[in-house]
């Protein structure tokens, strides 16, 4: 974890960057809007096998954890929208969902491996990434949740 | 699909390319089928026939992959093989019938004049099962591991295959490596012949060997790579070596006299008045290589599937395989897929259509020697072209399921040496051509 | 056969490899089950099984690598 740590601290300046620059083709993803919530921000797309599996257990989590400060951001990259509906048809998320056809944030996020998620504590700062969606680790996923929902004095002492 | 006892031959290397193909089949489960842990299940039915009414079979087939979560995946397959009908045994056609004993000794069957010889009329059935099992074992790093058994009455074979599969580049190389053992059984009814035992021979000296063994070994080194989003190539190496009884014991060749006739076969236990057959005699080990290309090209809607395989052996075959497949889609769930594949090889440096008394073949008082090593009139090993022009269409039924119909027409054209142009054998084409067709019902659904 | 340019090929293959290929994300087409090398193996495996008994060469063909990608 604390490469992706040393890895994540980039991550900052590169969603200021997407904050405070003009012109964005697609997605634009306002994190001011989030400020004091814990933010998943997960990389998707409707041919990405473990993403049938990561959207239903992504819905439980925002069921159990929305009104404790989760807040879900879904980004799509598939290229053709259609498919991106179909899914979406299906899997019926309540959280939003961010179109980003021409990979624009998937780039700056250096996303690796489909799907991707970044996970941000309350104060915007990236704590952990999850390489692809592993049905074994749901538990280990549910706690990191929990750790940035509810260990706050943990992760303030940290950045001392 | 020969008769059983040629093609008791051919199932040990069937299984050997069904493992090969396994390995292929158990690369990623492709994105649409992660979901829920069910199996995916592909079931076809396959009917075969030859012209001249020689071989039919109809082969049924069940093929079943689960996601056992975690990367991991079981695939499971059976194959049913129920095939009728009669295949060349190896003698030439002549100008006149020629009798021959059948595999046991006890019957005989008569071939007419102008016609190719082909053993009696047979049924056989054959069962073969493989597994499959792939997992991560390590960062971008695969395994896959399996086993197969085949069994019919006169041959059974099993074997083991492993592979490994690295991604790198970002997942847009994939360096494969594989190795497949096999070790087959070869139990032929009346025996296996002694080496260029004579027809009449075998059956009244009796001279049934036991049963006979090969092994093979196949080494498989591959690379995958990704062109463009559109576009993905493959090129694979494979080594095949294989050592042990590779004859096929119910095919024989025919031996011609200085004038170009058949031959009363000399010995003294000839009471019926046969001619003078030889069975034949394939070497013992044979390695093969081969160079295989794939390329997967991405259109707008349709997909194009080209490859490209040469392969070339110490037996002196060397054969180029062209095959071109175009996915055209239709819409509402529907494709056609136009096929066609150009095949030619050359022959074994031992493939004879027949054998020359004097020169391949001594023949002293009762007493027929062969000064060969090795030889076979085997189509097979002869020299030919074949294409195949084929159809397939399919429909998806639900989100997880597929009903499709495929048809093939597969036509071989001999290139082999002339008859002599006198004698028995004149004016006969001694390497028969052939014509197949096959249809295949194919069902595919999530239990 | 020559085995050395058969080396030399795969080798150059190899070293063209990095510059080639789509980001983990762009893999849409390839992960579709057309997009499969051996996408039908029943079908391929009967055609084998035939074609084995009916040619002297057999098998070549291979392996794993492209689809999604994914995990």
């Amino acid at each position: 974890m604390s490469t992706i740590l040393h890895r994540l601290l980039l991550l900052p300046v590169l969603l200021s960057a997407v904050l405070f620059s003009s012109a964005h083709a697609t997605a634009d993803l306002n994190l001011d809007a989030y400020k004091g919530k814990v933010v998943y921000i997960d990389f998707w797309a409707s041919w990405c096998g473990p993403c049938k599996q990561s959207f239903p257990w992504m819905k439980a989590m925002h069921e159990k954890y929305n009104k404790e400060g989760l807040v879900i951001l879904a980004v799509n990259v598939d290229q053709e929208k259609k498919k991106a509906d179909d899914f979406l048809k299906e899997f019926t998320p309540d959280f939003p969902v961010i179109f980003d056809s021409t990979g624009t944030l998937a780039t700056q996020f250096k996303v690796q491996t489909m799907p991707s998620s970044y996970m941000l504590d309350r104060e915007g700062k990236p704590r952990f990434r999850h390489l692809g969606f592993h049905d074994g680790k749901r538990n280990v996923y549910e706690k990191e949740i929990r750790d940035l929902l509810f260990d706050t004095t943990k992760s303030s002492e940290e950045k001392r | 699909m020969q008769l059983k006892k040629s093609k008791g031959l051919t199932i040990a290397h069937a299984i050997a390319q069904a493992s090969a193909v396994l390995l292929g089949a158990t690369a990623p489960l492709v994105s649409a089928h992660a979901d829920d842990h069910g199996w995916q299940v592909d079931t076809a039915a396959l009917f075969y026939t030859e012209s001249d009414s020689r071989v039919q079979a109809a082969e049924p087939v069940i093929s079943m992959k689960k996601d056992m979560g975690d990367e991991k995946i079981l695939n499971l397959k059976l194959v049913l093989d129920s095939l009728t009908g009669a295949s060349p045994n190896g003698a030439a056609p002549a100008n006149v019938a020629q009798i021959f004993t059948g595999p046991s000794g006890g019957g005989t069957y008569t071939t007419p004049a102008g016609e190719i010889p082909l053993d009696d009329e047979f049924k056989d059935t054959r069962a073969a099962i493989s597994a499959g099992w792939q997992q991560p074992i390590g960062e971008n790093l695969r395994l896959n591991v399996g086993g197969n058994i085949s069994s019919e009455f006169d041959f059974q074979s099993v074997g083991v295959n492993a592979a490994i599969a690295k991604d790198i580049n970002d997942k847009n190389t994939t360096l494969s490596a594989g190795i497949n053992l096999e070790f087959d059984n070869i139990d032929p009814v009346g025996g296996s012949p002694e080496p260029f035992a004579t027809m009449v021979d075998k059956v009244a000296k009796n001279l049934a060997g036991g049963a006979d063994t090969k092994t093979v070994t196949d080494l498989l080194l591959g690379v995958t790579q990704v062109i463009n989003r559109n576009a993905i190539v493959q090129v694979n190496y494979s080594l095949s070596m294989a050592n042990g009884y590779q004859s096929d014991p119910y095919k024989m060749l025919t031996v011609l006299d200085g004038s170009n006739n058949l031959m009363l076969d000399p010995s003294i236990d000839n009471t019926s008045g046969y001619n003078l057959y030889l069975f034949e005699v394939r070497p013992d080990s044979r390695t093969k290589h081969s160079l295989y290309t794939q390329l997967k090209y991405h259109l707008t809607k349709d997909v194009i599937d080209a490859s490209y395989r040469y392969t070339t052996d110490d037996w002196g075959v060397n054969s180029h395989t062209l095959d071109l497949k175009y996915r055209w889609e239709l819409g509402h769930a529907m494709y056609l897929e136009p096929h066609v594949r150009w095949y030619i090889q050359t022959e074994a440096d031992f493939y004879k259509p027949y054998l020359q008394a004097g020169s391949d073949v001594a023949i002293v008082g009762p007493t027929v020697t062969s000064n060969l090593d090795a030889a076979s009139a085997d189509p097979r090993l002869g020299s030919f072209d074949a294409t195949t022009f084929g159809v397939k269409y399919g429909i998806g039924l639900s989100k997880d399921s597929e009903l499709n119909f495929r048809i093939e027409k597969y036509d071989q054209k001999a290139n082999g040496p002339a008859a002599p142009a006198t004698g028995d054998l004149a004016g006969q084409q001694l390497q028969p051509d052939l014509s197949a067709m096959w249809l295949q019902i194919g069902y595919s659904f999530r239990w | 056969m020559n085995k050395t340019l058969v080396l030399v090929l795969m080798a150059s293959l190899l070293g063209a490899c990095s510059s080639l290929g789509v980001k983990p994300w762009e893999r849409d087409l390839l992960a579709k089950q057309s997009m499969q090398f051996n996408a039908y193996p029943v079908d391929s495996g009967l055609d084998d099984h035939i074609y084995f008994s009916k040619e002297a060469a057999s098998g070549g063909r291979g392996f794993g690598g492209g689809g999604c990608g994914c995990n």
